[in-house]
Parts: structure tokens; C-alpha cells; sequence
């Protein structure tokens, strides 16, 4: 059993990864989202790239408790998919709710702000994606752990999308800030404390 | 529940009505829940009839009024309009009724009637969306009076030759096709002649979003969306289709002259 954790589990995660991937194609193929699956599918692979989002910022301080501390193997594969949910966020909007009509997608990005926070935080992810190398990783030091915070931004800007566009119903955006300043909110805590620590082994 | 003798009209001609199980699974109707399937699913707790309007205001015939004796079904006529939502999808649906000019001049409003205002049932057992939620119910609406009696706009009954599904705003509601859907407020319990501007639910709302006029304009865009194109529903398995959006929602013969010299950019 040990074994087949350490080896040959992967590509069944991965799977399980891209189960929301295939039920929507699924569903979309058999006619599920019909009459207009560009509205629907905008807000389900938006709510997934949000739910990716704050998986990859909770396996940081799930981690740090010893039981979780297994999670380490997965980080990178979590991170991956919040950038592949977002890219399918974004080809949905291309694809099926533009019909990728140049004039709406121009239309869009020149009066649409809340397009931009979107792009910025999938381009953060981008950044992120390609860097998430372990060959990445040593080439950049110290470095790598700055950029990385990048997500930081990138949450606020999620934030920021979900909210300039609610229409009545604001329950998503309510139930995705409070987890998102919950998993910011984290970091906040542990940074104090480290800064404490810090402080005082140097006083002492 | 369908209609005998309705009268034909040439309005939709050249139009390809959209399929009755879209229009009437597809639906805008927070009453019933903020899903587009929502309305289909939950709107049969609403009981519409027997129905009564009541009718108040500037108008020398006011009081409440049984559904059946402000609409006859003698006089229903058939009209295939446009439907342009807001949210930049729309329909074409074959509506029956009546316009609502005729039924305006039966209460003969005063001539401090400058607005007309409209207010749809408030019924948290019937309508389980009313229960919660950020919307201040019941649902209001609102036309200046010379809109309201324009012949295109349209108090409606029925679609598709039978009465209207409770789910597309049962058992009467208002059809402006030049104007964005959510004008066009469904299930209505009340009608005042005004003389102020009222407040429409959307302009409470979102006032920087939602103006009182809400005409189908290319030219403006919603604050968070272009209103350039439309998807004209069904769209394919995976390709929308695409079409360009009209001035007026393609009304403007009709309608233009209603807005004659109006900044159109900032009364939306």
C-alpha cells in the first residue's frame, strides 16, 4: 500500500482533478446546459476555478499539521489545476458565450473592468503554472517563494471579479470572500507569529 | 387552455419562434429562485386564478377589478415580438394579448397621470423566492404614460396560443419588446396611475446599472457587460449563435419617437 502511494497514485489523482472537467464536457455534449450553455457554463467553471483556488491555498497550512503533512506531494498538482479551471473559464467565455464574436470580446475588454481583474489573476496563474517546475524552482532561489506569493494578488483580484458582476444573487460571492479571507487571513496569523519569533530570538 | 379565434397580426414575420420548451425552462423570475430553470421547477405553488388587479391612482375608474373583466378573451390578438434580455440572450415568442393602451383608457387616467406603475404579486407561500434574498419585494415596474399606451406594448395573457405558463409570469403580464426583458414585469397584482416617476426593483437595485428607461440599445452598455450582440437561444451544442444587436430591439419605426431629442446615454 505505501508503495502505490508513493509511486502510482498520481495519474488516479489527476483524474480526480479533472472529474469536474469531464462532467461538465459530459453534460455540455449530452445537452444538459442547453438552451444557452455559454451563461451556465461561464458560472460553473468560474465557481471551479475558484474552489482549485482555495484548495491551493489551503495546502499550506494544512501541511504544517504533521497529520496532513503528506498534502507536500500534491501542492503543485493543486496549483496546476486552479490554472486550468481558469483557462477553461476563460475559453468558455471566448467560445460559447462570445461565439467568439471579435466585436463582443472588443466591446467586452473596453468597458468591462472587472474582465481585467479576472485576466490578472489567470495570468499570475499563468506565471505560477510555468514557474512551478522543480527545475523552476532552483533556478530562481529565493526568489521563487516571492513570485509565488503572487497568489495573494491574484485572490484579491478573484475577489474583485466576483463582486463587480453580481446580478441579485450574491450568495457565491458572499460564501467564496469569506473563504478566501479565511485562507488570506491564515497567512496574516502564521507571518505574525513568525515575526514574533524572530523578534524575540534576536532580543534574546 | 388554448385560445380560440385569437386575431393574427404581421408583427414576427421573417422571425423563427423560438421552441416553447426553451421559452418556458429558460426563465428570469426571481420569485422563484435566481436559476434560469428555477421558475419551471417551482412555479406551479402559484395559484392565478381566480385573479384580481387592483387598479389606483390618477384615473377617474379605480378599484379592484376580477382578470377576466379587464380582458376579454374576445378581443386577444397574437404577436410574435423579439425578446432581448439584459443579460444579452434572447428569444422570439409568440405572445397573446391585448394592447395595453385598451386597457389603460378603460380606467381613464387624468392628466396627472404621467407614469404609469406596476407592482407583481407579493406572496412569500406561493412565491418561495420572496422569502430571502436582496430584492426589497414585491417586484416594481414603471412606463411614462405615452409609453405605456405606444401600440407595441402589449398586456398579455397567453404565448403559443394558450395561457400563459405560471413560469413566463402567469396569468397576466406586460410585453415591451423594445425595451430589456425585466421591463416587462410578470404576474401583476396592481396597477397606479402617477405623477412622479416611480422606482422600478432594478433601479433600487443597481441605479448605476438600471435606468428607468431600459431600452434595448446597442450603443449602451450595461456597466458590466457590451450590449453590442445578443445569443439568440437555443444556441448549437457548443457554438452560440451570435447575432447583432438592434436599436430598440429592431422597434424603432415604432418607438423612436417616444425618445425624440432625449440623451439616450443617460436616460437608459
Amino acid at each position: 500500500m505505501k508503495a502505490f502511494w508513493d509511486r502510482k497514485e498520481k495519474p488516479y489523482v489527476l483524474i480526480v482533478f479533472l472529474l469536474p472537467f469531464l462532467w461538465m464536457l459530459g453534460s455540455l455534449l449530452m445537452g444538459q446546459y442547453f438552451p444557452d450553455p455559454g451563461k451556465l457554463l461561464m458560472r460553473l467553471s468560474g465557481i471551479w476555478a475558484c474552489v482549485f483556488v482555495a484548495a491551493a491555498l489551503s495546502v499550506t497550512p494544512l501541511m504544517k499539521i504533521k497529520r496532513f503533512n503528506w498534502l507536500v506531494r500534491y501542492r503543485r498538482f493543486v496549483g496546476l489545476s486552479a490554472f486550468f479551471y481558469s483557462m477553461l473559464h476563460l475559453v468558455i467565455y471566448l467560445l460559447l458565450f462570445a461565439g467568439l464574436s471579435w466585436r463582443w470580446i472588443r466591446s467586452d475588454l473596453v468597458e468591462k473592468p472587472y474582465i481585467y481583474a479576472g485576466v490578472f489573476a489567470l495570468l499570475v496563474l499563468l506565471a505560477l503554472a510555468i514557474t512551478s517546475t522543480k527545475k523552476m524552482m532552483k533556478r530562481l532561489g529565493r526568489n521563487w517563494k516571492r513570485l509565488h506569493r503572487l497568489i495573494y494578488l491574484a485572490t484579491i483580484a478573484i475577489v474583485l471579479h466576483l463582486w463587480w458582476q453580481v446580478k441579485g444573487d450574491t450568495s457565491l460571492a458572499v460564501i467564496f470572500t469569506v473563504v478566501f479571507v479565511m485562507l488570506l487571513g491564515l497567512r496574516l496569523i502564521s507571518n505574525r507569529k513568525k515575526l514574533k519569533k524572530t523578534i524575540v530570538s534576536a532580543t534574546i | 387552455n388554448a385560445f380560440d379565434n385569437i386575431a393574427e397580426t404581421s408583427f414576427g414575420s421573417g422571425e423563427t419562434v423560438t421552441p416553447y420548451d426553451v421559452s418556458t425552462s429558460y426563465n428570469n423570475f426571481y420569485e422563484f429562485g435566481y436559476g434560469k430553470d428555477d421558475p419551471a421547477k417551482r412555479a406551479g405553488s402559484l395559484q392565478t386564478r381566480p385573479w384580481s388587479i387592483t387598479v389606483e391612482g390618477e384615473a377617474e375608474v379605480t378599484g379592484v377589478f376580477d382578470l377576466e373583466d379587464i380582458i376579454k378573451e374576445a378581443a386577444l390578438e397574437e404577436r410574435i415580438y423579439r425578446l432581448r434580455c439584459v443579460e444579452a440572450w434572447s428569444m422570439v415568442i409568440p405572445w397573446v394579448g391585448i394592447p395595453l393602451a385598451d386597457v389603460l383608457n378603460k380606467f381613464k387616467p387624468t392628466s396627472k397621470a404621467k407614469y404609469v406603475y406596476f407592482e407583481t404579486l407579493y406572496d412569500p407561500k406561493q412565491m418561495h423566492g420572496q422569502r430571502g434574498g436582496s430584492i426589497d419585494w414585491p417586484y416594481r415596474e414603471g412606463l411614462r404614460i405615452d409609453e405605456a399606451m405606444n401600440p407595441l406594448a402589449l398586456l398579455s395573457v397567453g404565448m403559443y396560443g394558450s395561457i400563459l405558463p405560471n413560469q413566463n409570469g402567469a396569468p397576466v403580464r406586460l410585453v415591451l419588446p423594445w425595451k430589456y426583458g425585466f421591463k416587462s414585469i410578470k404576474s401583476i397584482v396592481k396597477i397606479r396611475f402617477v405623477e412622479k416617476m416611480p422606482t422600478s426593483t432594478w433601479m433600487q437595485l443597481a441605479p448605476n446599472e438600471y435606468g428607468f428607461y431600459a431600452n434595448v440599445n446597442p450603443q449602451v452598455d450595461h456597466p458590466r457587460w457590451s450590449q453590442k450582440e445578443e445569443r439568440r437561444l437555443p444556441s448549437g451544442v457548443i457554438f452560440p449563435n451570435v447575432i447583432e444587436t438592434q436599436m430598440f430591439n429592431g422597434y424603432e419605426e415604432e418607438v423612436a419617437d417616444l425618445y425624440a431629442g432625449m440623451d439616450l446615454k443617460k436616460y437608459y
